[in-house]
């Protein structure tokens, strides 16, 4: 951990990227341009040429341009109220003339995104929708996650036995939406097919996850993207390698998935990455895509051995493993129990 | 046609510490006299110790707003029941500023486990779904001056996809240390006028939104249905959008609920339309003068004025069809929206969808 002062935090390690001052100092407005480069990325790679007012663009943030606040109030650094707010600069960006959403549905965020951008395709109201998500660390999250941590972890082990806790990290992620004969009309073979997005709230605590929650958010992605447990070859888990979040999280996999819960590879990608937050989930989506088209999964390292709820569960740990993958499942499940859970589908080329 | 229109408005709610009747809201000429917020009344004593001011509001707005709806107990194997979207943009900045001030004072070990859910800018919108079971898609949207009406739309749109059967829609802000330093250091470059300096809100309204099919069927009293939306980004002209907006209506609004008119550039862009208005000129109405800078709170606001404008003028003066636009944004360089809500009275007197 660099990005603090370290004599007033027990936690020592996070996953940064490391794009401050050469003498360390922090600066502002980090978060929003990680964000349009990425969104800019994600149109060039669209072969997006011309927006117009048809083009939305959909953010998914747990804490927005906190840490520009927090610089402002404790170091004094000048700060104007626009600058809180992402749509401004991604306007100057890109130049889009559509609307621009920020969603701050903590770590489960950019699903949320994701789901709501292809809910205004399919409801007619865009023709072509950017989902973004985005997330650096805030001092105030990072000590707030110490204060409540027992031991500061020094990996983050997802559905590990002696996993200790979580370790926040930093990102942006962007893809573009729009209807399959679209983009096939203007000759793009897409990377996947998004076959849907569930959600739900657990409605039950601030803080602690309820599996019920978590599995009715699977549920209803399953019942969207018209498929079965079965269907589903990969799980890239939300887990955070929390004691409660990765209990909930296999528990509801056990309810939905049933005697199929040992079918799917699971992967755990916050080990090597970090939890980046609001961006987590489809940082998640972006992988399982590369792993359907490479036909690799990525590990879950760290890991030893696996805490009881998930027993038997096909977890791919330590090394990545080659497979063929059909249909993948992001997990994404947020403070206050804000689940998002998607489904990919691969395209065959 | 926008798909909006399918959803219909069926509760109102207001939490404006110093207002006595919610319909007060359409006759106020001057702002309310000092009053302290007392959530107590209907939210009882119970679960509030470790709340934050905003959600505070916000809940006591969703609790009139359900009472309003007369809506139906959830029950247990209903999860699709019931979603929230909540718009605030300084829910909790004074929290976030708070716990950053400590850490720096000591270090973390300083810090209160119980400050951080409201560390996170979500904890509205999950209270909000905790005390009422709401357990369908829950949303906090941060969009700045424009996230109210953008709230409203993301509702209709959650409703139409079958997230949800309704929707509780809240616009809060609160004001604190923290909001007043962050209006001040951002009017010392303008935008405001020097003579008239921007008084942040402390506020929070709710709207009950239902699939229209839903609302009639439990015979629940509409009070209107969401009728059309624009959304222009910041830096791109508003006007045009307006304009569309209002030229393809079924009905041509009669009120116009304007924008926060602090800023001389969002003055013009009004003007500019009025002088063009074709036909009746609509009544105009701008809450910041009244209630002060409502921010990410004004667009649920305007809607829930639309819905008493549009109560109190149905079936009166023989204009029976009859709608109100709202537009909310533009403060800060933040994009703007504009949203029509419509009534349309049956021969029965009830208020039905369009």
């Amino acid at each position: 951990m660099q990005c603090f002062d370290q004599k007033r935090f027990r936690f020592t390690r996070a996953y940064e990227i490391p794009d401050r001052e050469q003498d360390g100092r922090d600066t502002k407005g980090r978060v929003t341009r990680w964000l349009c480069r990425s969104v800019c990325q994600a149109i060039q790679e669209a072969g997006i040429t011309a927006v117009n007012g048809r083009m939305a663009l959909l953010i998914g943030t747990g804490l927005q341009e906190l840490r520009s606040l927090e610089l402002w109030w404790a170091d004094g650094l000048p700060l104007h109220i626009s600058e809180l707010h992402f749509a401004g600069a991604l306007q100057q960006a890109t130049g889009v003339q559509g609307p621009i959403f920020s969603f701050c549905n903590a770590c489960s965020a950019s699903n949320f995104a994701l789901g709501l951008g292809a809910d205004l395709i399919e409801l007619g109201e865009a023709n072509t929708v950017v989902v973004a998500g985005c997330d650096l660390i805030t001092e105030s999250m990072m000590g707030g996650m110490d204060r409540v941590t027992p031991t500061p972890p020094l990996q983050l082990q997802p559905f590990e036995r002696n996993r200790g806790g979580v370790l926040m990290g930093e990102g942006a992620v962007a893809v573009v939406l729009e209807p399959l004969t679209q983009a096939l009309g203007r000759g793009q073979i897409p990377l996947a097919l998004l076959r849907g997005v569930g959600m739900s709230c657990d409605a039950y605590h601030e803080t602690t996850p309820h599996p019920d929650g978590m599995a009715a958010s699977m549920l209803d992605t399953h019942r969207r993207a018209g498929i079965t447990p079965g269907d589903v070859d990969l799980i890239m888990i939300h887990g955070t390698g929390t004691v409660r979040n990765d209990e909930a999280e296999a528990m509801a996999i056990r309810q939905v998935f049933g005697p199929l819960a040992e079918r799917p590879l699971i992967s755990g990608l916050k080990s090597l990455i970090g939890h980046t937050s609001g961006a987590s989930g489809l940082v998640a989506a972006v992988i399982a895509m590369e792993a359907m088209r490479h036909s690799y999964v990525p590990p879950t390292i760290h890991f030893s051995e696996p805490m009881a709820e998930a027993a038997g569960m096909d977890i791919v740990v330590n090394t990545r493993r080659q497979a063929t993958i059909e249909m993948a499942q992001i997990n994404a499940f947020g403070f206050g129990g804000v689940n998002a859970v998607a489904i990919l589908e691969k395209v065959n080329r | 046609m926008n798909p909006a229109a399918q959803v219909a408005i069926t509760g109102l709610g207001v939490s404006l510490p110093g207002l006595t009747n919610i319909r007060c809201l359409l006759t106020l000429q001057r702002p309310l006299p000092p009053a302290t917020f007392d959530p107590t009344a209907q939210l009882g004593r119970h679960g509030l110790r470790y709340k934050n001011k905003a959600t505070k509001l916000a809940l006591c707005a969703v609790h009139d707003a359900v009472l309003d709806a007369r809506l139906p107990a959830p029950t247990p194997d209903d999860a699709l029941a019931t979603g929230v979207v909540v718009s605030s943009n300084f829910g909790n900045v004074n929290t976030v500023c708070r716990m950053v001030e400590t850490v720096r004072r000591g270090s973390v070990e300083d810090l209160s486990p119980m400050d951080v859910p409201n560390a996170s800018s979500n904890v509205i919108a999950t209270t909000i779904a905790i005390r009422f079971d709401c357990r369908a898609v829950n949303l906090m949207l941060c969009n700045g001056a424009s996230s109210g009406l953008d709230a409203l739309y993301m509702a209709a749109n959650v409703i139409k996809a079958g997230r949800a059967r309704r929707m509780l829609v809240v616009g809060v802000e609160p004001n604190n240390e923290t909001v007043t330093r962050l209006i001040a250091t951002a009017q010392e470059e303008g935008p405001s006028r020097p003579d008239r300096p921007l008084r942040p809100a402390m506020a929070a309204a709710c709207m009950v939104l239902e699939a229209a099919d839903a609302a009639l069927e439990r015979q629940a009293s509409i009070y209107g249905a969401l009728a059309g939306y624009a959304h222009t980004p910041p830096s791109v002209e508003w006007g045009a959008s307006v304009r569309r907006l209002v030229d393809e209506a079924p009905v041509r609004p009669s009120l116009w609920l304007l924008p926060d008119q602090s800023w001389p550039q969002i003055r013009d862009v009004t003007d500019g339309l009025l002088t063009d208005w074709a036909g009746d000129r609509p009544q105009l109405l701008a809450l910041d003068c009244t209630l002060g800078h409502l921010y990410g709170a004004l667009g649920v606001f305007q809607g829930v004025v639309s819905c008493l404008w549009l109560q109190a003028r149905g079936g009166h003066s023989g204009r029976v069809d009859q709608a109100t636009l709202a537009t909310s944004g533009g403060a800060w360089g933040d994009g703007m929206a504009a949203l029509l809500i419509r009534r349309v009275v049956t021969e029965t007197g009830q208020g039905a969808p369009a």
